[in-house]
């Protein structure tokens, strides 16, 4: 081989790196930190973007563990969404620390608080501390649960998106008229679905459904945890028990990682009813989007709800 | 290991291979570090720090004397031989260097297994009549096997099984024990029985080896049980072989460099991630000295508010 034509062969193998490196139809890399917040941008994304959630989808998003695959995941993000009230404090700032991406740290461009605008409950009034457990001084971040204030934080998104990757712009935009149009339409369904429950009274063992029960008019009658993050007491337990039968509480509502065994002798005890939800899309056959999902979850409540 | 803090350890104590080569409180100088990600399939990270080698906090290097956990430190220095070396940083000899690679494997949804190499160089001062030109090398490997299940809650069940083994290298320069340069044997020198003067040892390379395995079980929220198996042994040096003796007590092998395994049982209850309550039972068995048997009970809560922790 002449020295010419080495020189034209490493060209062309350079050509093609680059090539490969830079696919022609961008993808915008979208990391979240948990499945919900991955399922409205899946959901936005009107099949332009590429989604991985860091959690699993049925494990307790405030102790996932932070593995080292994680930091290669966030390192190659073009776009980090966030809950923005604290729920994943517990591991994900190390992960972004190491993961040494600036598109996604603080102040960086691809670092989405889905969490941002919205109004949240339990923001804390007076200063926060031990002694109240393990609280979100920030609001509860639950708020998912909530289907229009999902809405709100899709159409968030979709700005966000097109901010990031205007060339698909249009794109995210009617991604986003689609969702909003159908969860319109399941927000009817559901709030029909359980109007009849109005003010009726159930209890949950953290507080991960309150953005639900305050959607649809139910009540919260109590928490099986005395207090966030802190693990129920059998004193707690036996005082809660006469409690929920004096309101005559029908639902005990518990997320399906949560070990049953207490909730169930508070439910036996209290004459209620034990209704095991998936706490994320994914977590369940047939609930892979963020529609499926909440028709899921809202469906086994109301099912529980209509017993005698 | 060495990265982690006292509160988040499984045991009450650090396993004895970090205790004799990376000194009780770890190796952690002031220094800087540099690392690059690696653009592998998995992930993949090569760390090299460079730090201070001085202080009491680089054990086998010259922040060498002193060592935590081994209470019989007080006897006899680290190979029957002062450090002399009161040298600040000068030149890039005098830095230790500390590289390391890790890369990490989901075998599966709920498995995670970490593979680490480390090494360590740098100057020590142990003897140092040559003008404290000794070096030591430290090289280890550690893998770690983690078991979290894709329904956890509060972080449980879960199960970790760690392991590290660890060789050191140390040059070790001549000393003459003969430090008021008398000739005579006097008090607190070393005597050379074969010749009843103040000991002159010639210098040397020792080597020494250690490793620990533990598995722990998160088996309820809040509540785990650990086992840890801690064994530590070494060449013999030219020096333990001498006919030496201080105070007329004849001296044999090196109590700091000697062979010791340790066998420990824990448990850990944590009432909230903020405290912790902790029973474990020690085996020791140091040769030469003999084993003990310990209990430990250990409380601790923390203040403040406190940050996220790594894997």
């Amino acid at each position: 081989m002449s020295p010419l034509s080495s020189r034209w062969l490493i060209g062309g193998v350079l050509a093609c790196t680059l090539l490969a490196s830079f696919p022609a139809t961008a993808e915008l890399n979208v990391v979240a930190t948990l499945p919900d917040l991955g399922s409205l941008a899946e959901a936005v994304g009107g099949g332009k973007v590429k989604v991985t959630s860091l959690a699993r989808p049925t494990e307790d998003a405030h102790f996932v563990d932070a593995k080292p695959s994680f930091i290669r995941v966030l390192n190659r993000a073009d776009v980090l969404l966030e809950g923005g009230a604290d729920l994943e404090i517990g591991w994900l700032p190390p992960l972004v620390q190491a993961a040494r991406n600036r598109k996604i740290v603080p102040g960086g461009e691809g670092l989405i608080n889905a969490a941002q605008g919205l109004e949240l409950l339990g923001v804390a009034t007076g200063p926060v501390d031990r002694s109240q457990g393990d609280v979100h001084g920030r609001g509860n971040p639950h708020y998912l649960l909530d289907p229009v204030r999902a809405g709100q934080v899709a159409a968030h998104l979709a700005e966000a998106f097109a901010r990031l990757e205007p060339a698909n712009a249009g794109a995210f935009a009617a991604a986003n008229r689609d969702f909003q149009a159908a969860l319109k339409e399941k927000v009817e369904a559901w709030t029909k679905l359980l109007a009849p429950h109005q003010g009726t009274k159930v209890v949950t063992y953290h507080k991960s459904f309150d953005y639900l029960l305050d959607r649809f008019g139910l009540q919260l009658a109590g928490t099986i945890e005395p207090k966030p993050g802190i693990e129920p007491s059998p004193s707690h337990i036996t005082a809660l028990i006469p409690r929920l039968k004096e309101q005559g509480v029908k639902v005990v509502l518990i997320e399906d990682h949560r070990p049953a065994k207490t909730p169930r002798y508070v439910a036996e005890q209290a004459g209620a009813t034990l209704v095991v939800l998936p706490h994320f899309p994914g977590g369940h056959k047939t609930s892979e989007t963020y529609l499926e999902w909440m028709d899921h979850l809202i469906g086994e409540l109301a099912a529980a709800l209509r017993q005698p | 290991m060495n990265p982690t803090h006292i509160h988040t350890w499984d045991f009450v104590d650090s396993p004895l291979v970090n205790g004799r080569f990376l000194g009780g409180d770890g190796l952690r100088n002031p220094g800087a570090w540099v690392s690059w990600l690696a653009p592998t399939p998995f992930y993949s990270e090569l760390f090299v720090n460079v730090q201070n080698s001085g202080g009491g906090t680089a054990a086998s290097f010259r922040g060498g004397g002193h060592h935590h956990g081994e209470e019989e430190a007080e006897e006899l220095p680290f190979a029957y031989r002062h450090a002399d070396n009161d040298r600040g940083v000068r030149n890039f000899t005098d830095l230790l260097i500390a590289p390391r690679y890790v890369a990490a494997f989901e075998l599966t949804d709920a498995q995670t297994l970490l593979f680490g190499a480390s090494a360590a160089f740098g100057p020590n001062n142990v003897g140092g009549e040559d003008a404290g030109g000794t070096r030591t090398q430290l090289y280890g490997v550690d893998l770690t096997w983690k078991w979290k299940p894709a329904n956890q809650s509060g972080g449980f069940p879960f199960v970790s099984w760690q392991t590290e083994a660890m060789w050191r290298r140390t040059e070790v320069g001549a000393f003459d024990w003969d430090e008021d340069g008398d000739g005579l044997l006097s008090d607190g020198e070393v005597e050379d029985l074969d010749t009843g003067a103040p000991a002159t040892l010639d210098a040397e390379t020792l080597n020494d080896f250690g490793f620990y395995t533990q598995v722990v079980y998160g088996f309820r929220k809040g509540w785990t049980a650990g086992l840890r198996y801690d064994w530590l042994d070494r060449d013999s040096g030219r020096y333990e072989a001498r006919n030496l003796a201080l105070a007329g007590e004849a001296l044999g092998r090196d109590p700091l460099r000697n062979s010791r395994w340790r066998l420990s049982p824990a448990l850990t209850w944590y009432p909230s991630e903020f405290s912790k309550l902790r029973l474990q039972y020690n085996l020791d068995d140091r040769r030469d000295i003999g084993t003990d048997h310990s209990v430990w009970l250990q409380f601790e809560f923390i203040l403040g508010a406190h940050a996220a922790h790594k894997f």
